[in-house]
């Protein structure tokens, strides 16, 4: 509750942005995954974020919600750097997050129902009874009343992604980072989630990042979309701007065709150096 | 040779680097185990009772047994160099104080070390790979609390608890071979066991019971957490952290005995 009366203080100025990332670098293995990121999430908005497999959008997020630190580069969080956070100012933090992860990491020790109650046991002083009526609310919103006390093993891919929504959804937070939440799901389904993502930012004002591949999804839900390549940002504009944009790449990815500058076969000369691993050849 | 020196400086690099983390592990969870709880943060109770149970009750058989068949054979043993002398009723005394001082603590470590610590590695090593620590993690509850914690200070109290059972069971074993075998009275034997073991070899025995708890624990979450690479890593890892906490407790142990023979 309190959280949301401190929140709603920005609503005076909804363009004010949420979370700036500022020269955000990142290697892993001597392999730059994230090469200078710059972007502003602003508040109440939805953000989509796009790109290739493997090109760090999962990682990005994990920059974002302090799970990994950057190199270099700041991260500002309602104006402060969590990138030099310590632990206990960070969990702060993220009592007023909420984390979809790509594949749901949901707990296969607890049941459903325990699983979304979870963090309202660990950080919301309630009563047993008012918990259980927030977890039958969370899992009505999306889709799953009476499956509460199955166990993650019991249910399919798809509704264990729900789960770990509603669960991410459990403490009401500000701002909400979905790792491709459509993936995995019926069509009716995925629109149904695309629809929540929607409500929740329209009607609670709560920010949202959601990495996707869809393209359907992303622009029916997009205010803004970021687009990943090579670990930069090469695009970040309206989905309108997006659709409109002469680039290339992202033509190639918005068309989803296989001819293009993604999938550009090499020269002969750059291939053999590939294959050999010999750089000059005569 | 000089390739043999290059191999053991990083190894021992290596392993000075792990020893370095575990510990600091170690020092976050004795405060989520005896501090936080006064400021009200508890221990996970669920996953305490969980472990306690999985330790305590569901080692105790193969615990149990193992204590057993190596009293016979301690007994068996010690009887066969002993009738040389023609002493054999100072087998009880033998298997006792064997037990207490050095055979329960350490064989029961060993079982548990296989039993709980691989179970350990095991299920916080899928958590890891399935991001279930990272989702903790995101949700603002420490896993250094939430699961560390629990499984340390249940294997910190249940490991001395089947360590007396141990003793218990292995001098009971010793008393089967010396009754059939020997022919021994049963008063006799037991008062025998009883005059030469001191509060003191017992004492000894639960310290160094208390030490394998912690390098059990410790080890075992650490080897957990620390996994990198689907279903394959936690395989790994399990394995890694059987043979290092063996390994390390039979290192201890033979500190701690170096240490009570010298003082
Ligand atoms: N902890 C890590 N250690 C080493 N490399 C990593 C680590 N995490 C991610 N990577 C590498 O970073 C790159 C980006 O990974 P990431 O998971 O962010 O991709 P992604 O864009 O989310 O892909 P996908 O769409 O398939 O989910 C990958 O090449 C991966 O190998
Ligand atoms: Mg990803």
């Amino acid at each position: 509750m309190l959280c949301s009366i401190l929140f709603n203080k920005g609503v005076s100025d909804p363009y004010h942005a949420m979370i700036i990332v500022k020269n955000l670098v990142k290697s892993f293995d001597n392999r730059k995954i994230l090469d200078n990121i710059n972007l502003k999430i602003e508040k109440g908005k939805i953000t989509v974020i796009m790109g290739g497999s493997g090109c760090g959008k999962s990682t990005l997020l994990r920059h974002l919600i302090g799970s990994i630190r950057p190199d270099s580069g700041e991260i500002l969080i309602a104006g402060e750097d969590i990138t030099k956070m310590d632990e206990d100012s960070l969990d702060n933090l993220r009592k007023r997050f909420g984390m979809l992860y790509q594949s749901g990491a949901l707990f296969n020790s607890m049941s459903v129902g325990e699983n979304v109650a979870l963090p309202l046991r660990e950080h919301a002083k309630l009563d047993n009874k008012i918990i259980e009526i927030i977890v039958k609310m969370k899992l009505e919103l999306v889709g799953l009343t009476g499956f509460k006390d199955l166990f993650p093993s019991q249910i399919s891919g798809g509704m264990k992604k729900r789960v770990a929504l509603a669960r991410a959804l459990a403490l009401d937070p500000e701002v909400v980072f979905y790792d491709e939440p459509g993936a995995g799901l019926d069509p009716v389904t995925r629109a149904a989630i695309d629809k929540l993502i929607i409500d929740l930012s329209k009607k609670l004002n709560i920010t949202s990042v959601v990495v996707t591949h869809e393209m359907k999804s992303a622009f029916s839900i997009a205010n803004k979309i970021a687009m990943l390549h090579e670990g930069k940002i090469i695009i970040y504009d309206s989905a309108t701007e997006i659709k409109n944009s002469q680039n290339e790449v992202v033509q190639q990815f918005i068309a989803g065709s296989p001819e293009g500058p993604l999938t550009r076969r090499r020269t002969g000369k750059e291939y053999l150096v590939t294959l050999t691993g010999v750089s000059k050849h005569r | 040779m000089r390739n043999f020196c290059g191999y053991l400086g990083r190894s021992l690099n290596l392993a000075l680097r792990h020893l370095g983390s575990i510990l600091s592990l170690f020092r976050q969870a004795l405060y989520w185990i005896f501090i936080a709880p006064f400021r009200g943060k508890p221990v996970n109770k669920k996953d305490f009772i969980g472990q306690l149970e999985l330790i305590g009750v569901k080692s105790l058989p193969i615990v149990s047994f193992v204590s057993f068949f190596f009293g016979i054979t301690l007994a068996m043993l010690t009887a066969y160099q002993l009738r040389i002398f023609q002493s054999e009723i100072l087998v009880g005394a033998l298997v006792g104080v064997s037990f207490s001082r050095e055979l329960g603590p350490l064989l029961t470590a060993i079982v548990v070390a296989a039993r709980v610590g691989a179970a350990m590695t095991a299920e916080l090593g899928t958590m890891k790979v399935s991001e279930e620590i990272d989702a903790l993690e995101t949700m603002a509850i420490r896993p250094v609390r939430f699961l560390i914690a629990p499984r340390l200070l249940a294997i910190l109290i249940m490991l001395p608890c089947l360590t007396i059972i141990a003793n218990i069971v292995g001098i009971l074993g010793g008393y089967l071979i010396a009754k059939l075998s020997l022919g021994l009275d049963t008063y006799y034997y037991f008062s025998q066991t009883f005059k030469a073991m001191e509060a003191k070899d017992l004492f000894t025995g639960l310290i160094k019971s208390f030490f394998f708890a912690g390098i059990i624990g410790m080890v075992g979450c650490y080897q957990g957490f620390i996994v990198r690479g689907g279903a394959e890593g936690v395989g790994r890892a399990t394995t890694t952290s059987v043979v290092s906490s063996i390994f390390l407790i039979i290192v201890t142990d033979c500190f701690f005995n170096a240490l009570f023979y010298f003082i």
